[in-house]
């Protein structure tokens, strides 16, 4: 009898719940399929450690996000239910009326909770199922896999965490719900509706004060935002810009109904037509009564968007061309010798002699095995593991970086620009003062031959600038510009007017950074002069020995492992020693990075953000427009007379459809238009800082973001006017 | 005595000859419900108002007042006959045109006042004229005449809940006729109204009609409203049961007159809620 009444309920109201019911579905849908992503693997196969390290870290920062989501759906989910308990609770009060006491009330309210729930989660979940079976073809697409053999895959995991979450919510729900009826005068629940809602009237010349001062404080935050550049979060010009921006939303919200109401009443050329009047009377008494939760969901939907957007962003920045970041099948890394592992690129040092002085102090064992096979690391290794060796590698090519004594890149630039020079310092600390690389033609040829490149050739008195990296990429191309001329081991060198773009290693990004090619002879000499190299790379070409990738990095863990046995304190792991100088206290191999193991980095690395964004952006996108439309249909429903009386005196179907779309359309776009404007800028900087920089173009994130907006945002803004509208015209249906 | 009070109605009224009636009611019928079970509200009720007439609608409680008030407001639709207002037929408008005809055509004041609570005097008095697409100019000028003329100009920049009850229904029949209808329908307009107000209310009423020359209709059930009418229509069962002209008859008299008949039809009139 009481499931009956409350299945009826249901039935009755099913207008009210449809938002509802499809924000919970949602939500349920998209918290199973993303909490279920660890289960995909087995749908292709995943043989090296990295791919299902990738899978295992991605379902870790997704589980917990998670904990973050179901915050936001159970606050979503209690703050709606809220508003359909509003909305009933005259039936309420009939029920206790008639003599049902508050306790049976209370158990219809825990039966219709309850039905809606179990539906939505059973609902939720088979969508969720479906939803998560096309992500394994997303995922696969990330990773660069096609998938064979597929199959449904089920994730019990995901089950019981969604079950579990969501059980959790209803019961909060529950709870809510009783203590709300429990607690209620009969008197209140049968006045409902006649209560009227008091009408929220602000001064105007306070309103028109607090618009102004709040686009004020918005342009001032955003002078902030831009001067920060976003770069470091805890810097004060980027926490003012944030207190900026929540202040002066907060502010435009509250002061912006009074502004409009005060601007447009003076305006009566445009005020007193047809039903604008009422329409702008709805909105502002709705804006000043929620200015609350425009404020929450403006900032919710800048935060959401810039999230989506940027780490869609990143995912290209980080992975944009990988393939062409590791054109080697593998890359070995020998940090010859250095005080701490930052300074190992930027050398400082006086004179030639310098760091192998240093070295010979205090690695003397290293250097002297450096030493003696000419820093050339293919010797050491074949030699330990011969046959191995001749297996695995079928060609290899070291490229050695000097750093040239007594010519830093700032006397480099300051001989070109002054402008440039200034620049410099952006791109990273210390770069100004620290000495040039340098490299010969001869090994940069043998490393560009590996991949089938032409060889470069050097007139007598010339050397090259090389270059891929995009943050550097304009002031090398400045440099080849403007030709300059240094002074290296008593020769002078003239800049050639172009740049070689050459990826001198396997890496995450395209990582040459102005390096430059100079002929063999002043290479000899400063070696003679007894300089040791700032770093060596190896990289090698597999041999086409029908071995998988996967075998061949194994194979070339353990000839370097011949040459470096662990019990030595040698290598240990693959890509463990790339932040510790001494990751191996033994010569000559300090990190390995391999294409294969790279390229699967950068898959799952797109996997993790890709659906860390798009997680976050869909359900802060529910949430968000759930939200505004429960308002707004519920002001639809405490409108309803309103409506009537206007249909009495003569407005049409098609005036009252148009007053509603107008709000509708208004109450969606207001906040969304603040958070773009926001958005605009949040990502302006960074697209200045960062993207371009990297030489990303962010048309495609954006487009994407605004994709997803129109799509989640415009679909619930065009149910909430459906259904609006139908509630007016059923109305007035009725007579 | 039944003789006396269940006069025939007189259908030709004191219209100036090639002038259309402001309303021509004529063998109205309203049936609700289905097969089973048929509530015949009103039942073959005929009559005319002339333009610019006062008439009052009385009749106890189910005696068809409301039905019959609905059906001219266009707000109900009748199931047999034809009502007229200004010489045309609204009983087979479309919707769209029923709209149209109520914007056009009729004003309305209402027991509960109806106003919008979130517009103000002003605004609520100006929708009239602005659904009815007046140039904006011409609004604000007609609403302040209006206003002035009613005694309600110092509470247009008020909200409704800010306005006594006596000033909220002057605002609703400026509404009613700022839009200088044809026809202008009251529904128990003192019904919510202290006497003081209501005396007011009657008065401004009586003014619209005798100055500004609006007809009027208006539902009642209290005779001394009724007695500010220029003529008084008793419904009772879904009937025309009698009527009584005021004529040059003083107001207390035309009360009396009104009194009797009530009384005759059972007091029933004077506690209908």
């Amino acid at each position: 009898m009481l499931l009956k009444l409350a299945w009826r309920n249901i039935r009755h109201s099913v207008r009210d719940y449809t938002i509802y019911f499809l924000t919970l579905l949602f939500g349920v849908a998209v918290f199973y399929a993303f909490n279920s992503v660890g289960s995909q693997q087995i749908l292709f196969d995943i043989e090296s450690q990295s791919d299902a390290d990738m899978f295992e870290m991605t379902q870790q920062f997704l589980g917990m996000f998670s904990v973050l989501i179901a915050v936001v759906l159970g606050f979503l989910i209690l703050y709606s239910n809220g508003f359909l308990i509003r909305r009933r609770k005259r039936e309420f009060g009939t029920y206790m009326l008639l003599g049902m006491p508050a306790g049976q009330v209370s158990r219809i309210m825990l039966a219709e909770t309850v039905l809606v729930g179990l539906l939505s989660l059973v609902i939720g979940l088979v969508l969720g199922f479906l939803l998560s079976q096309g992500m394994s073809f997303v995922t696969a697409a990330l990773f660069g896999a096609t998938i064979s053999n597929y199959q449904f895959v089920f994730s019990p995991d995901a089950l019981r965490v969604t079950v579990l979450c969501f059980v959790g919510i209803y019961v909060v729900v529950a709870l809510f719900n009783t203590f709300t009826v429990n607690r209620q005068q009969l008197i209140d629940l049968l006045r409902a509706d006649a209560k009227n809602q008091k009408v929220a009237v602000r001064n105007p010349w306070v309103c028109l004060v607090g618009f102004i001062a709040s686009i004020g404080i918005l342009a001032y935050a955003y002078q902030q935002l831009i001067a920060s550049g976003m770069v470091m979060l805890d810097d004060p010009q980027f926490i003012r810009a944030t207190i900026g921006m929540l202040v002066g939303t907060l502010l435009f919200f509250w002061s912006l109904a009074g502004f409009i109401i005060a601007v447009l009443t003076r305006a009566r050329g445009v005020y007193l037509r047809g039903l604008v009047p009422f329409t702008v009377r709805q909105i502002a008494s709705r804006v000043n009564t929620a200015f609350l939760s425009l404020w929450v969901v403006c900032v919710m939907l800048f935060f959401s968007i810039t999230a989506f957007s940027v780490g869609m962003g990143l995912v290209q920045v980080l992975t944009g061309n990988i393939e062409e970041a590791n054109p080697y099948s593998a890359t070995l890394v020998a940090q010859v010798y250095n005080e701490s592992a930052v300074s190992s690129v930027r050398d400082q040092s006086a004179a030639v002699d310098e760091r192998a002085k240093a070295m010979q102090a205090a690695a003397p064992e290293r250097y002297a095995q450096g030493m003696s096979h000419d820093w050339d690391m293919a010797s050491v290794l074949r030699e330990n593991a011969p046959e191995l060796w001749a297996q695995t590698v079928a060609r290899s090519a070291q490229i050695d970086t000097y750093s040239a004594p007594g010519i830093t890149y700032g006397m480099l630039f300051d001989r070109v620009d002054e402008a440039v020079a200034a620049r410099i310092d952006d791109l990273s600390d210390h770069v100004a003062e620290s000495n040039i690389g340098v490299v010969s033609l001869s090994q940069a040829n043998a490393v560009r031959a590996l991949t089938g490149e032409p060889a470069l050739q050097l007139d007598a008195g010339e050397c090259i600038m090389a270059n891929n990296m995009e943050m550097t990429r304009e002031v090398a191309d400045v440099v080849a510009a403007e030709q300059p001329t240094i002074e290296l081991m008593g020769a002078q060198l003239t800049y050639r007017d172009e740049v070689v773009s050459v990826q001198f290693q396997d890496n995450a990004l395209a990582s040459t950074a102005l390096i430059t090619i100079v002929p063999d002879d002043v290479i000899d000499e400063i070696v003679v002069a007894g300089a040791i190299p700032l770093q060596c790379w190896l990289n090698v070409m597999y041999a086409d020995n029908g071995a998988t990738d996967i075998a061949n990095d194994e194979a070339l863990a353990q000839i370097v492992a011949a040459a470096q046995p662990l019990d030595m304190q040698g290598f240990e792991t693959g890509y463990a020693g790339r932040d510790n100088p001494y990751a191996s206290l033994l010569w000559p191999v300090t990190s390995i990075y391999t294409a294969h193991e790279m390229i699967a980095q950068s898959g799952g690395l797109k996997m993790l953000i890709t659906y860390l964004a798009i997680y976050i952006g869909f359900i802060f996108l529910i949430a968000t427009a759930a939200v505004l439309a429960v308002q707004q249909l519920s002001q639809t429903a405490d409108s309803l007379p309103r409506y009537r009386m206007l249909s009495r005196i003569g407005c049409s179907q098609r005036m009252l459809s148009r007053a509603l779309l107008v709000q509708v359309l208004v109450y969606f776009l207001l906040p969304l238009g603040l958070a773009l404007c926001h958005v605009t800028c949040a990502v302006g900087v960074l697209t200045d800082k960062l993207f371009t920089a990297m030489g990303v173009p962010v048309d495609g994130p954006v487009a994407l973001a605004a994709a997803l907006v129109l799509v989640v945002y415009g679909g619930y803004l065009l149910v909430t006017y459906l259904t609006s509208r139908s509630a007016v015209n059923g109305m007035l249906k009725a007579r | 005595m039944a003789e006396i009070y269940a006069t025939p109605v007189h259908v030709a009224n004191a219209a100036a000859p090639g002038q259309p009636m402001a309303l021509s009611v004529h063998q109205v019928k309203k049936l609700y419900g289905s097969r089973d079970s048929i509530t015949q509200a009103l039942d073959g009720v005929s009559f005319d108002v002339a333009p610019g007439e006062f008439v009052g609608v009385m009749g106890p409680s189910g005696s068809g007042k409301t039905t019959l008030l609905n059906c001219v407001s266009t707000i109900d639709k009748v199931t047999s006959g034809q009502i007229m207002v200004d010489g045309h037929d609204i009983t087979s408008l479309s919707k769209r045109a029923l709209a149209k005809f109520r914007r056009d055509e009729l004003g309305f004041i209402f027991q509960d006042f109806n106003l919008l609570d979130t517009l103000n005097g002003m605004e609520n008095i100006a929708l009239a004229l602005t659904i009815k697409h007046v140039p904006p100019a011409e609004v604000a000028r007609r609403v302040q005449e209006i206003a002035q003329t009613l005694g309600v100009a110092e509470v247009l920049g008020k909200y409704p809940s800010q306005m006594s009850g006596g000033q909220k229904q002057r605002v609703a029949a400026a509404r009613a006729i700022v839009g200088d209808p044809k026809l202008i329908l009251a529904d128990e307009p003192t019904g919510a109204l202290d006497s003081r107000s209501a005396a007011v209310l009657l008065e401004t009423l009586e003014m619209m009609n005798a100055s500004m020359g609006a007809t009027i209709m208006m539902v009642t059930h209290d005779s001394y409203a009724a007695s500010f009418t220029n003529r008084v229509l008793f419904i009772k069962d879904g009937r025309l049961f009698n009527e009584i002209r005021r004529g040059s008859m003083p107001r207390e008299e035309f009360f009396a007159r009104i009194m009797e008949v009530v009384s005759f039809l059972g007091g029933e009139v004077g506690h209908a809620a």
